[in-house]
């Protein structure tokens, strides 16, 4: 399905709000969407699910407003990104957010394999702007571009979160033995 | 320029990028959906009918036919052209307003 599709089910949507045609948006990019927000959550499925349900929710509710000029994916990635910062700050004052604090509170006891293990204590070394910033562009292919529109912030500081983040990644997967 | 580190990365993540199974979480998703509009639309749908039978009982509708197309013939040519002109640009209104309205993103 590539973009004059998305954008055909996205007009069904909002001229005959036709759930048929979200259905098959949401088939469509469920996997991605859940996938970045286990990522974002540090493997919490049960969390990263409700918040990926309240997504294509809020995507549902405000269809209206996407306007087709980034794609529709670029748009669901800024719905997913924000859903989970609304999350964060929910529960906890933004300015003394503590990601260990966050780990511990949102992880589970579900049991992942090393290398699952090994992404999230790769990316548990990054700050949280960086996190989001190297699953956008190394997990799910996004542009520097795309990424500065989902995270709402200059394409300068998306290209530095980057930089940092595989530093930091790129030493920790070496040390794991990654690079041979 | 591709750095080692990009690759590394690359790789990495191409090797750990699960692809997740629905497992019911589509129709999770469309449950929870509001309600269907339009299922509230036969109210409108039955009072426009029953507004046609009244008015279709109380008029003589072939009579206001022909007497809409000899009004329109009467007028101007010009006068029909403009109004089909201003058409897009009412449109165009119509769509800036809505728009407007609903511009949340």
């Amino acid at each position: 399905m590539n973009k004059a599709e998305d954008m055909l089910l996205v007009s069904q949507v909002v001229i005959a709000d036709d759930h048929r045609a979200f259905d098959r948006l949401v088939q469509k990019y469920q996997s991605p969407i859940r996938r970045f927000l286990i990522n974002l959550t540090m493997g919490d499925t049960m969390l990263s699910d409700d918040l990926a349900q309240e997504t294509f929710i809020k995507a549902y509710l405000n269809i209206r407003s996407f306007q087709g000029i980034s794609a529709f994916s670029t748009w669901l990635y800024r719905i997913a990104y924000n859903t989970f910062y609304d999350s964060v700050r929910a529960k906890r004052g933004y300015d003394d957010l503590n990601i260990a604090d966050l780990d511990k509170k949102y992880s589970t006891e579900i049991e992942y394999s090393a290398e699952k293990n090994d992404i999230f204590a790769a990316l548990k070394l990054l700050r949280q702007d960086e996190q989001a910033a190297i699953l956008l562009c190394y997990m799910e292919d996004k542009t520097h571009r795309e990424i500065a529109k989902i995270m709402n912030i200059p394409l300068g500081t998306v290209k530095t979160n980057i930089l940092k983040g595989k530093e930091k990644m790129g030493k920790f997967l070496i040390q794991a033995g990654y690079g041979n | 320029m591709e750095t080692n580190e990009d690759k590394l990365l690359k790789s990495f993540f191409s090797q750990n990028k699960p692809e997740i199974a629905d497992n019911g979480f589509t129709q999770k998703v469309m449950r929870r959906l509001p309600e269907n509009e339009q299922k509230t639309g036969w109210i409108i749908l039955m009072f426009t009918a029953l507004g046609c039978l009244i008015t279709f009982a109380l008029v003589d509708v072939p009579e206001v036919i022909s007497e809409i197309f000899t009004f329109l013939l009467g007028v101007p040519i010009y006068y029909l052209l403009g109004g089909f002109m201003l058409i897009p640009i009412v449109t165009l209104v119509v769509m800036i307003a809505y728009r407007r309205e609903y511009n949340l993103a």
